[in-house]
Parts: C-alpha cells; sequence; structure tokens
C-alpha cells in the first residue's frame, strides 16, 4: 500500500490526525516514539482504518527486523547452564516451603513473647517440623531429578542402539555355550556391536541365574594382542534370559580388532580382568 | 515366526518396524515447535534442551547485538530460556512462530537489561502477553525467517549509513526519538525525519524483494 493512496483515503475530519500519525508511523512500528506520540498513534488507530492497516506492515518489517542480527555462536557451556537452573528452578517450585510458617505474625511486645501459650509451643514446633520435613523432600526430590536425568540419557542412548539396529548397522555375533554338554546348539548370548564398537546390546538366553553377589560380564578380546576390554557387566532374569546395553563404556575397539568375544561370571560389579574361564564364547 | 520366543530378540521385519518407529518418536529432534514446548510445558529437561539447541543461537545473537556485551547477553539468553521453562504454557502457537516469540521476548528483555544498566526508565511494557501484538509471521519457516533476514541486512546496505544506523539505535538500542537525539546530539526533527525516511525506503524494498520472490 502506498503512502500516496493513504494520504487520499483518509477521512477528512481525522485529516491532521491521520496525516500526522502516518508520519510517525515507521517509528512506531520500531517502538521508538516518546509517550505523547505514541499516544497520537494509538488514538489515529482508533480513528483512521489506513494507520491501522499500514501498521501491519511496519510490524511485519519489524518482525522481521529481529532475524537481521548478525549471527553468534551461543557459547556451548551456557547450554548445560541453562539445563541446570532450570532444574534448580523446577526444585524450588516443588518444595520451597513458604516463609508464611514461622513469620506470618507481626513482632509481638516483649512482655507477650513471654506469654506464649503451649498453643504457641506447639505451633512453633510444628513450623520447625514442617520445614525439617520441608528439606527432606527438597533432597529427595533433587534426588530423584539426577536419577530422572541419568536414566533419560540412558534411554536415549538405548534408542540409539535401536535405532541403529533397526538401520541395519550393527553386526551380529553368536557366542555358543564352552559346556557341551548344557549346550541344545543355539547360541548362549547374542552380541549387536556397531563398526567402531561403541555402542551394541547382548542378549543372553538360559544362563544360569547368578547370587546377588555375582555378575555376568562380557568381554572383547583385542585380536592383536589378546588383552581383554570389558565390555559391559550384567543379570540375567529368572528365566535365564538377559540382556544388557553397551552405552555405560566406549569400548576401545573397532570391530576389525577384536579378536574373540567371551562372557564370564565375576564379583558383582564386574572386574578390572576375567578372573575365571567363559561361560560362553567366540573366535570372530 | 518372532525370534523372541528363543533368544528374547526378534528380528522380524515387523519388529524392526516398531521399534525404528518407537526410537523415531523419542527422537526430539524430529519434534515440530509445538511438539517441543508441550513437552517442556511437562517439564522434560531433554526437550528444553533441544529448544536450546534449535534457538540458542539466535537468541543469543539478538540478545549480543542489543547489549553489545558477551556476558550480558548470556545472562539474557539464560533469563529467556528460564522465562520458557517457567511459563511455556503462555505461547499459543496460532499466534504467532516459535522462533519470533523468542526473539521479541529476547529483544525486550534485552532492551530492559540496557536500560537497567545505563539507568534509563522502561518505555514500553514486555508481557509476554503484549508481543504476540508483534508477530506477525505465522506462515513463515524458520528457515524463510533466517534468509529474510539476511535479506534485510542486505538492503539495510543500500540505506544511507546515517538512517541505517538511527534504525538499529531504535530498533535494538530500543530508544526513543527524543533519546536518540540526545543521544547522538542530532536535532530531535532530523532524527524524525531520517528515521522515517529510512523506514519508508526499507519497507518498500522489502515488500518488493518479498514480491520478487513470489
Amino acid at each position: 500500500m502506498s503512502e500516496q493512496n493513504t494520504q487520499q483515503q483518509l477521512n477528512s475530519p481525522n485529516q491532521t490526525l491521520c496525516e500526522e500519525a502516518l508520519a510517525l508511523l515507521p517509528a512506531y512500528g520500531l517502538g521508538a516514539t516518546d509517550a505523547d506520540e505514541t499516544r497520537l498513534v494509538e488514538r489515529a488507530l482508533q480513528a483512521c482504518p489506513q494507520v491501522a492497516a499500514e501498521l501491519v506492515e511496519y510490524q511485519a518489517l519489524a518482525a522481521a527486523l529481529l532475524h537481521s542480527a548478525p549471527s553468534s555462536q551461543s557459547p556451548a557451556a551456557l547450554g548445560d547452564r541453562i539445563l541446570r537452573a532450570a532444574a534448580a528452578s523446577s526444585a524450588a517450585t516443588v518444595v520451597m516451603p513458604k516463609p508464611t510458617v514461622v513469620t506470618s505474625k507481626p513482632a509481638q511486645p516483649a512482655a507477650a513473647r513471654r506469654r506464649t501459650t503451649p498453643w504457641g509451643w506447639l505451633a512453633a514446633a510444628a513450623a520447625v517440623a514442617l520445614l525439617v520435613t520441608n528439606g527432606y523432600w527438597f533432597t529427595q526430590v533433587q534426588d530423584l531429578r539426577t536419577q530422572q536425568d541419568q536414566l533419560s540419557q540412558r534411554l536415549t542412548a538405548r534408542n540409539n542402539v535401536i535405532e541403529r539396529a533397526a538401520e541395519g548397522e550393527l553386526t551380529r555375533i553368536e557366542l555358543t555355550s564352552v559346556d557341551s554338554s548344557t549346550s541344545d546348539g543355539l547360541p548362549a548370548a547374542i552380541v549387536l556391536v556397531s563398526p567402531d564398537g561403541t555402542v551394541g546390546a547382548v542378549y543372553t538366553r538360559q544362563l544360569p541365574v547368578l547370587p546377588p553377589d555375582q555378575s555376568y560380564q562380557l568381554w572383547f578380546l583385542d585380536g592383536a594382542t589378546g588383552t581383554p576390554v570389558s565390555a559391559c557387566v550384567f543379570q540375567v532374569r529368572e528365566n535365564g534370559n538377559g540382556q544388557s546395553w553397551l552405552i555405560d563404556v566406549a569400548v576401545p575397539l573397532d570391530l576389525s580388532q577384536i579378536g574373540a568375544m567371551g562372557i564370564t561370571i565375576e564379583p558383582a560389579g564386574g572386574s578390572p580382568q576375567p578372573t575365571s574361564d567363559p561361560i560362553a564364547a567366540v573366535e570372530v | 515366526m518372532c525370534c523372541g520366543e528363543k533368544y528374547d530378540l526378534c528380528y522380524t521385519h515387523s519388529w524392526i518396524a516398531y521399534r525404528h518407529k518407537h526410537a523415531a518418536m523419542s527422537n526430539l529432534t524430529i519434534l515440530t515447535d509445538p511438539e517441543l514446548m508441550s513437552r517442556i510445558v511437562r517439564q522434560e529437561q531433554a526437550a528444553l534442551a533441544e529448544l536450546y539447541t534449535r534457538f540458542g543461537g539466535p537468541v543469543y545473537s539478538v540478545a549480543r547485538h542489543v547489549l553489545q556485551d558477551t556476558g550480558m547477553a548470556e545472562e539474557v539468553t539464560q533469563d529467556i530460556f528460564l522465562k520458557v521453562w517457567q511459563q511455556a504454557v503462555t505461547w499459543d502457537e496460532q499466534r504467532g512462530k516459535l522462533v519470533s516469540w523468542l526473539l521479541t521476548m529476547t529483544r525486550y528483555t534485552a532492551i530492559d537489561r540496557l536500560r537497567k544498566e545505563q539507568r534509563r526508565p522502561l518505555r514500553s511494557s514486555s508481557s509476554i502477553d503484549d508481543l504476540y501484538d508483534l508477530i506477525a509471521d505465522s506462515e513463515q519457516t524458520d528457515e524463510n525467517l533466517r534468509l529474510e533476514g539476511e535479506t534485510l541486512r542486505g538492503l539495510m546496505t543500500q540505506l544511507p549509513q546515517e538512517q541505517t544506523d538511527l534504525i538499529r539505535l531504535a530498533f535494538f538500542g530500543g530508544l526513543s526519538h527524543s533519546e536518540i537525539a540526545e543521544r547522538t546530539g542530532i536535532p530531535l526533527g532530523t532524527v524524525k525525519t531520517r528515521l522515517r525516511l529510512g523506514m519508508q525506503k526499507l519497507k518498500h524494498m522489502w515488500l518488493a524483494a518479498n514480491d520478487d520472490k513470489r
């Protein structure tokens, strides 16, 4: 819409007002009018349809100007800081005690304070108990949030494994039971592993359930040196089936370096090196 | 047949399709802005992280351009994302693009900060609801908006420098006519004329450029 057309279509009774407003509109669109000018434009917006119509264009221009700021790289650490602050603000919102419990009453004269009734002491004790309880729940919620964050990270990593498995990017390797007398010919475990050895999963079937002080541990053996590298520590369910994800450790071997894989029984939590012979293994 | 019967793991096509779909749904990067904001309303921190990945750069850029100070720009950027974290429910997708809402809020917050630093009184409201009046681009994609910003930067180089400077002082500096006159020593009438002419020319060039694109 041109300014010329706009001028022709102005209502004559408000012509002066509308003309003044049109002249101010470019600055108004930027938010640069002074208070009296702003009032004038806002009065004109009620009386002059063309002023309102033209304002739409200037506001669109102002919105586009927002995107004209030269691009700057936001600091990498800033994102972490924001997430920490958000977590803290959520925790505070949920559990911070309201300060009305103790300080809601105006200060009393000294004489009155000396005459504190049993009910007053009870209220004070209740307030203290409430604060202690709130502090406890504050800690509990923060712990839960930490656990939630860890769980969320693990789920994201698992989804990454699943996605790569679905894309066919993971190599499948079968481990057979070393004890042929108990073997039914089917694999005791299947390992899915990425070419760089950093992500994957292990699935087991019909392995004995271990006592609480023991765990299964999967090892990759370096083909060149024969050095075992721990891939993961896991338990199996009551039916002997189990699964684990190679997401807690970055195995420093790529697939071409792995000479063999094996599963051993180790003390709970795993060992730095295998302490027993493998119950299932395969040469890669 | 599902191999889960034997191995706890199924390699059939349907299994893969199901798991793939599930994985994709959990992948925040494919969420639309409204979907992402609904997760932030539910206080999912991963969604806030994704929001920062998408818009941290533009928000920081506007804050830095207004404030001309990296430390304050970081503080304002943090304020903006915390405001979103606490008030995500106030964003209405029907009334404007998320990125425009964020950048408008950033501009106001940064200008407020600038005024506090310079002990200037606040001139305008910056409540979240008021911001919608300034956002008129709900049909635009984020990429289009970015390109439009580049176009505008190019068009502004075609204006006389004294007009460009005043537009930037007004828009990114949050200064009024009289404040610009006071700051620059340019007579008030000249400030008004330069700002008006500059904006009129810029609007004509911008509308023409948009017409050419169509």
